[in-house]
Order: structure tokens, then sequence, then C-alpha cells
């Protein structure tokens, strides 16, 4: 057996990145299996700066909700309600990997109000599942905010990993005093362990 | 043994002892720390500490100077304040009387002004508007929103603006429902008893003006005002963006049921939950979400007057009496009641009933034929109970 071909496999470390990983500054940080970790961006066009790309919008009164009426950065944001009785949502499906170790969501939103320093209107941000049945309203604000400034919001969505959710945001005014919801810089960022994969290789025999 | 467990109970009184030398002083400096009631204000920041020390390290906000440590929560932490932007602060006093901000939001520069288009352009919307009385000029850069309503003249409008040496340049112009009152936030750039000027906009002053919170240059201020026929405004309420706990005029917000009214119309003394309540000519009641009557409950803000809340701002949260709508429309009046102006109006083909609740702007213009706004509860039958009606020409085109 000693003197036979010594049959060797090659050991190679492949990186398998799953899609929209692509955040290389944010990697190599210390983790989980070979002590590694990736994190990359889950969520498409969190900027708005592609218009609708990645997101599904209704609005009760027909409103385009990507707007370039109050951006935060850039040239576009999400502009919801401003009107009486709105119902207008934006949402976006994702994929949260099983094996994240986190999953942040960070956004920044603002307003402008007709309303008397209470909240009557409000913007909720939710987890819903995939038949769009609400599994958790992350968090809320309401028209009592300060005005015109640009406040953020951070939510942890790793309860979801391994599973197909969608992320929403809701505006709802009453039938008085409309309310303007502005969102932007929407990002779910992941992290997850760099994965190993241990590939045989072909040795030619002597 | 026996001296086994004499060591143990010396180790335990060693740290019990220690415990209490170092563990009480600094829950005590807790409590204390926590019973220090906060001092808030918003105003222009003048100083802002250098890089690479920046936020940390003293800055001055309106006149005063507020240490930011470790412990300050800043926001946004993502970008840099500059002098001449605003900030609203949180703070307390430390024992040797420095102010330790523990919250610092820094906000643009924008004065924010809600008012009626007087003029605007005729092609296109850059050129020079007036709104609320006031030259603002809009440029190609302005951004745009006609979501809350068509930015016409005699409609309303919110500008965001910045101000530059030749006037307002708005940065953002939207249009908004017909309101009450003209809305200025701004910086007190001067203030005196006949008169103020908030960010370049003078207001008049008058005895019967409301003023919370004790005002100094560079604070910011909201103010609610009437736009008069010469184009001046004339403060309502000027409601100053400072609360130091041991200022006169300690201010006061409360939510509670009205119990009792005056005998006629809104004005006097109301009890909110046992509170007295002191409704004068200049607060802002505000009924877009009901009725105020006797049973409705409210949001009342305002400031401590001995056992008295002297009212600035009260809100009609939810009201007993039976529901509808709360509509605003602008027309013209059609029919009056005979002998004075209690009584049913006709305004732009709706039937508009106007009490003594109600609040009748320019009343001398009020006659058939002139323009009038209204803001008012719609029931099922149509018919609009008046909260507010403004007699032209105290807004809208002249």
């Amino acid at each position: 057996m000693g003197k036979q071909p010594v049959i060797a496999w090659l050991l190679i470390m492949a990186l398998v990145v799953p899609p929209h990983f692509v955040s290389a500054s944010a990697a190599a940080r210390p983790g989980r299996g070979d002590g590694r970790v990736i994190c990359g961006e889950r969520l498409i066009n969190g900027g708005f700066e592609q218009g609708s790309l990645g997101w599904s919008q209704s609005s009760a009164a027909g409103h385009d909700l990507i707007s370039d009426f109050y951006p935060r950065s850039g040239a576009w944001a999400a502009y919801l309600a401003g009107t009486n009785n709105a119902d207008d949502r934006l949402s976006q499906t994702i994929t949260l990997p099983a094996n994240a170790i986190s999953s942040i969501l960070t956004a920044w939103w603002a307003i402008a109000t007709e309303e008397p320093e209470v909240g009557f209107d409000r913007l909720t941000a939710s987890v819903l599942n995939a038949d769009g049945e609400l599994l958790a309203d992350l968090w809320t604000a309401d028209s009592s905010a300060m005005v015109n400034v640009w406040a953020p919001i951070e939510a942890d969505l790793l309860a979801y990993r391994g599973r197909t959710v969608i992320l929403r945001l809701r505006a709802i005014t009453d039938a008085s005093n409309p309310t303007d919801f502005y969102v932007d810089d929407v990002s779910l960022l992941v992290c997850a362990p760099m994965q190993v994969v241990y590939l045989p290789m072909m040795t030619l025999a002597r | 043994m026996k001296q086994h467990v004499r060591v143990k109970w010396y180790c335990l009184f060693v740290v019990a002892l220690l415990t209490a030398l170092v563990g009480v002083p600094s829950q005590s400096a807790q409590a204390q720390s926590a019973a220090r009631p906060e001092i808030r204000f918003a105003g222009v920041i003048r100083v802002v500490p250098a890089a690479p020390d920046y936020p940390l390290g003293v800055w001055q906000v309106a006149g005063q100077e507020v240490i930011v440590d470790a412990g300050t929560r800043l926001q946004p932490r993502s970008a840099t304040a500059a002098v001449g932007m605003w900030a609203n602060v949180t703070a307390r006093r430390a024992a040797d009387g420095a102010l330790i901000a523990q919250h610092l939001v820094v906000m643009p520069a924008e004065i924010r002004i809600k008012g009626p288009i007087g003029a605007r352009p005729t092609e296109g919307n850059v050129g020079e508007w007036m709104i609320a009385g006031q030259k603002v000029t809009v440029n190609a850069d302005t951004r745009i929103s006609q979501r809350g309503a068509a930015l016409e003249v005699g409609n309303w409008a919110e500008v965001f603006a910045d101000k530059t040496a030749d006037g307002l340049l708005a940065l953002r112009l939207r249009g908004i429902e017909y309101q009450e009152d003209v809305e200025v936030f701004g910086v007190i750039e001067s203030f005196g008893a006949s008169g103020w000027v908030v960010s370049g906009i003078s207001l008049t002053v008058v005895t019967d003006t409301l003023i919370l919170g004790a005002p100094a240059v560079d604070l910011l201020v909201q103010a609610s005002a009437a736009l008069q026929e010469d184009g001046t405004l004339l403060a309502l309420r000027l409601k100053v963006a400072a609360h130091t706990p041991e200022g006169l005029r300690q201010p006061v917000s409360f939510d509670g049921v009205v119990e009792s009214l005056p005998e006629r119309g809104l004005i006097g003394q109301w009890v909110v939950s046992g509170r007295e309540v002191i409704v004068s000519a200049a607060t802002v009641v505000n009924q877009a979400k009901g009725l105020a009557v006797v049973g409705s409950q409210v949001h009342a803000v305002g400031w401590q007057a001995d056992d008295r809340v002297i009212a600035v701002l009260i809100v009609v949260l939810e009201s007993p009496t039976p529901g509808g709508r709360f509509v605003r429309f602008r027309g013209p009046i059609e029919q009056l009641p005979e002998g004075g102006l209690i009584g049913d109006w006709q305004v732009a083909g709706r039937t508009v009933r106007v009490t003594e609740n109600t609040r009748v702007a320019s009343t001398r213009y009020a006659k058939v034929g002139a323009i009038a706004e209204v803001g008012g509860m719609q029931a099922a039958d149509g018919v609009v109970t008046a909260v507010w009606v403004k007699i032209a020409p105290q807004f809208g085109p002249r």
C-alpha cells in the first residue's frame, strides 16, 4: 500500500457567497466555522435610487411612493401618505439564510405634518410571511415626531433566518390633518459564516 | 473549623463594608442624577468641537455652552454638525453648573412657513412666490409636492426654506389643506413687547399674544399668527423651544376629559379631569377629530399658573358628539343669517352652521359675495358645523 501511487486529495477552500453579498470590507470578521464571517446587503434598491426596482407598492390614493421630494441621500426616497385616509404600502420579499448569525434592518425616516403634536397618523415597519400574514411589527413612528428631522430605525430580523419573508412599510392617516412620511436608506445587513466546501480532486497514478 | 468560619464571616464583612462604601454613594448619585430635572432647548449651533475630538467637547447652542461626552446620544451620528445648523438639546446641570448633554439632535437650518399662497409665477414654478405674506424664491432645485393640495393662489402651502442674503429660498414646497392660522418656525433674532423677528420674518406682538417659554436670541420658536390685510403677521401664540426647570411659566401637557365648559362659547374657564384650564382667544382649540363638548377627551398644552393651566393648545382626541368628518373648503358666501353671524350660512353651496363656539375671523368682511374659508365637522346630512371661518381679505389674492 505504501508503494502504491499516492492518491491525494487536495483540499480546496471555496467560498460560497450568497446572492447580494458584496461587502468585501465587512468580511473577514471572526465568527464560527473557520473563523470568518461575511456580511452583505439583502435588500435590493434600499435607497430607492433605481425607482421601484425590488419594491412593490400600493397606495389608496394612487400615488407613486418613490419620489424626489425629500431624499435623505441621493436623489430619491420613499414618500408615503401625505393625504387624508391614506393607506400606502411598500414591500420587498427577502430570504434570510439559515446560517445567519446577525440580521439587522436599518432605515431613516422623517415627517411633515398638519397634526397638532398628537400621534394620530402612523408609519409601521412589519414582517409578513410569504402569504402576506403579519408576523410582527418591528417599529412604529407617528405624527407626534419632530418635523424635518431624519431619525434612524434599527430592528433585528435574526428570528426569521431560514425563511422567506416580506418586509413592509405601511403609512396610515386618519380623516383629517394629513402627515407625510419619508423613508430612505433602508438596509438589511446579514452576516453569516463563510462556508468551507471540500472538493474531490483527481490525481494521476504513476 | 471555628477559625475557618470566623475568616469566612470576616471576608463577608469586608465585602459588605466595601459595597457600602463604594456602592451606596454610587446609587445615591444615580438617584440624584435621575431626580435632577432636565433642561431642554433648541437653537442655533454657534460652536462645534473641531476634529479629531468631534463630537466630544464643548458646543455652544443658543448662547449656552453644552458639554457633549461619551454618554451623550447624538443624532444623527453619521453626519457632522456645522456652525449655523440647529440643535435640539436635552441636558442636565452638573454640580459645577455645567450643562451635560444627554441627547442632542442636529437639524438642518430650515425655516418652515405654513400659509396661504398670495402670489406665484404664472408659468412654471420658478420665480417669486408670496406665502403667508412673505416673499419666497423658488428655483429649479426646489422640490415640489402637490400631493396634499394644488399649489394655486388662494390655497395653502408649507415651505421649507433657507434664509439667504436675498431672502427666503425654498428648498421644498408642498401643498397643504386650509389651516386656521399661519405658522412660522425659525430662529428668534430679536424680541420685544411689540414685535419679534423670527428668521427675518416680522411678527407683531400684542397683549393677547400667548408666549410659552422665555425668549432669547438664537432659540427656535414656533409662531402661530394671523395674516393681516396689510400683509403683516399678528402673533397669536409664540412657543419658544426652551424649558428650564427653574424658569417661569412651567410648561404642562396632559390628557383628560372635559367636565365643564364656559356658558357661552369656548373662551373662558374649562375643567378638564378636575383641572382648571383657561382658554383665551389665542388658544388653539383643534377640533379636527371631534367637537369640544362636555365629555370630549382632550390633550391640553400650556403653562401652569398657580393651580390653573393657561392653555396654548387643546386638541380634541375623541368627542361624544355624533360622528362626522372634518372638512375644509373655500368659496363665496351666498347667504347669511338675519341679525348676526350666529346661524346657518350658505357657503359654496353648503350649509355652514356658525355657533357661539365658531371662531370667525375678519367679521367686518362678512357679506354675501365675499370669499370665506371654512373648517368644520360635516354631519351625515351635509351640514357643516363650523369650527372656524375666515373671510377675505385676510387671505388669498388681493
